[in-house]
């Protein structure tokens, strides 16, 4: 067993499956973070006072939905939902137990950032769609999301960076991934290297996200 | 069969004591008071006034997207107060908009802006892509098909937007002060475009200015604004020789007044011979004046340039001073170019 190798040899297999979970966890948490994200800050720019759809009800609802959870931090959300957790995963252990909490923190973060992107849409324009007859509908596919198109990919950018973070610190409650590796078998097991590694492959992910989102970001934005 | 074209002064437009006051936290603002207004099928129609003085309340009242507090809107047998919201939408298909700052989607390419309207609507693909394609030659925008506005000018953006606002053969074009972020030779440029859509399609057209360039190079009628009211109104012609309120009499004697800017000393040449030059072709008057600034006996000075009433012709008048023989030669070199030459005030 390597864990009681005092040797600096690396599992290299057990690293790979780590990275692999902490992909894993990226991916799927991140689809639902843009999903939910996107969903939540149309709701809070369309139903804020003078939008489309005002409604003080729904505005407040939402918006105090995503004050809270963006305030509350990570390892203690965590905790707090493990219950739900359980109930929707079946267990509260490994890389989908983390997957809840994970959206759930990211979420509300994102739907933050795509609500201000929303908010720099040009009003003229979307009068200009009004004059023309367009459906409130119509306006969201056609005007809204494509005109904050850049602000939805960089802010995509920046909150799977912030994810990636958080999967790391869900690994130490179990999760598995490169946080697991880099705590159990770096940390506890006194194996500097593994740690070392473990940031490693931890940094090049953030890079390559950062250096996709910039150039979708770019490519996008014909401004 | 009656072609409605024909029928110029048929009411397409009116407003019946439209009052609009906006609640804001600080009060309430009387933005329009009891503004009655008819506008004929065809014509365009201008309003003038100072910032603030409600000219943008009153033209988006016009497409509903401003609410009236009181009063009724309605364009041809349709009361658009009375519209369900759908209704309404469909009804603004009919009315196309232009806007100071066009208004455009950066998101989108020239052509893909122009098919924003069309894109509201079912239309066929194919019968979509030739519209667009016509629409594009008809604002000359051939070529820019795939720019992105913060690849085109002022004056091309301008045209994107008009283009966009006739995709549906709207019956009404509304023009939110469409050339005032322009400079004034592609201001120039957009009003004869406005002109000859105006003219080929029958199209009526309403548009808000502060400048009264605007108003005489491309208007038949006329409504001045001034705080929430309409306190002058007539045709453009009558307006500009007898101004009666004191606020037009300024928007026309500042007009005037610019125009005297580009001619120099007025006093010194009271008793010059004044000529008036007409020429269906601007550019053909401009090269006949510098050459007339080339000859070496005269003096010349350039007193007012202006589009004729209906934008058929451009005249200016020059005043001249020098030799009878050496003026008569000059305006024999400028009659031989097919220009109309006429002498208002001789002095020799
Ligand atoms: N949405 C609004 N809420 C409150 N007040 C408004 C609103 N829109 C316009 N007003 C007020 O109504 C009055 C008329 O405004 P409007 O924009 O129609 O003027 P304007 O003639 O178009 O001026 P400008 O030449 O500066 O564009 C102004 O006092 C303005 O402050
Ligand atoms: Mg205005």
């Amino acid at each position: 067993m390597h864990m009681f190798e005092w040797t600096q040899n690396i599992d290299w297999p057990s690293m790979l499956l780590s990275t692999g979970q902490t992909l894993y966890m990226t991916i799927i948490s991140g689809i639902f973070t843009f999903v939910l994200g996107i969903v939540l800050g149309l709701v809070l720019f369309l139903t804020a006072k003078g939008g489309l759809y005002e409604n003080k009800i729904v505005y407040q609802l939402i918006a105090s939905f995503v004050n809270v959870f963006r305030s509350i931090p990570f390892i203690i959300l965590i905790i707090l939902l493990i219950p739900l957790t359980v109930l929707i995963i079946g267990t509260m252990i490994g890389a989908s137990a983390a997957l809840p909490s994970i959206i759930i923190g990211a979420a509300p973060f994102y739907a933050r950032l795509v609500e201000i992107g929303l908010r720099e849409v040009d009003k003229g324009v979307i009068e200009a769609a009004q004059a023309m007859g367009a459906t409130r509908w119509q306006i969201v596919w056609k005007v809204l999301l494509p005109e904050s198109l850049p602000s939805i990919t960089s802010g995509m950018t920046v909150t799977l960076i912030a994810l990636i973070g958080n999967t790391a610190m869900a690994g130490v409650v179990g999760a598995g991934g490169l946080g697991t590796i880099a705590y159990n078998d770096g940390f506890e097991a006194n194996n500097n290297t593994i740690t070392f590694i473990a940031t490693i492959i931890i940094l090049v992910i953030v890079f390559i996200i950062q250096y996709a989102g910039d150039i979708i970001t770019r490519r996008v934005d014909k401004r | 069969m009656f072609c409605i074209f024909e029928s110029g002064e048929k009411e397409l437009i009116q407003l019946k004591n439209v009052e609009k006051i906006y609640q804001t936290e600080n009060g309430s603002v009387h933005a329009l008071n009891d503004v009655s207004l008819e506008i004929n099928e065809g014509e365009i129609f201008g309003i003038i006034g100072y910032s603030g003085a409600g000219k943008s309340t009153l033209i988006r009242l016009i497409n509903l997207l401003e609410k009236p507090t009181s009063g009724t809107i309605s364009i041809g047998d349709r009361q658009l107060t009375d519209l369900s919201d759908r209704q309404l939408r469909e009804e603004r298909r009919t009315i196309g908009m232009i806007f100071q700052h066009f208004n455009l989607l950066w998101s989108r390419t020239v052509a893909e802006n122009i098919a924003f309207p069309l894109e509201l609507t079912k239309i066929k693909k194919k019968q979509k892509e030739k519209r667009i394609a016509d629409l594009i030659r008809m604002v000359g925008l051939e070529g820019k098909e795939s720019a992105y506005p913060s690849q085109l000018s002022g004056g091309q953006k301008q045209r994107v937007g008009i283009a966009r606002a006739l995709a549906n053969n709207p019956r009404v074009l509304l023009c939110d002060e469409a050339t005032s972020a322009l400079d004034p030779k592609t201001t120039d440029s957009i009003l004869s475009l406005l002109l000859e859509i105006n003219k080929s399609l029958g199209l009526t057209i309403v548009l808000i200015t502060h400048e009264m360039s605007v108003i005489q190079k491309i208007c038949s009628k006329v409504a001045v604004l001034d705080k929430g009211k309409i306190v002058e109104e007539g045709a453009v012609n009558d307006v500009f020789a007898h101004p009666k309120q004191p606020i037009t009499q300024e928007f026309v004697g500042a007009h005037a007044a610019n125009k005297v800017k580009h001619s120099g000393d007025t006093l010194a040449i009271s008793d010059w011979t004044r000529v008036r030059i007409r020429s269906v072709d601007a550019r053909l008057i401009q090269r006949h004046l510098s050459s007339l600034f080339g000859r070496e006996h005269l003096l010349v000075r350039v007193l007012e340039t202006y589009a004729v009433q209906d934008g058929s012709a451009e005249e200016t008048i020059v005043a001249i001073q020098g030799p009878a023989e050496e003026i008569d030669s000059a305006l024999s070199g400028v009659k031989s170019d097919g220009l109309e030459t006429e002498v208002i005030h001789a002095y020799v």
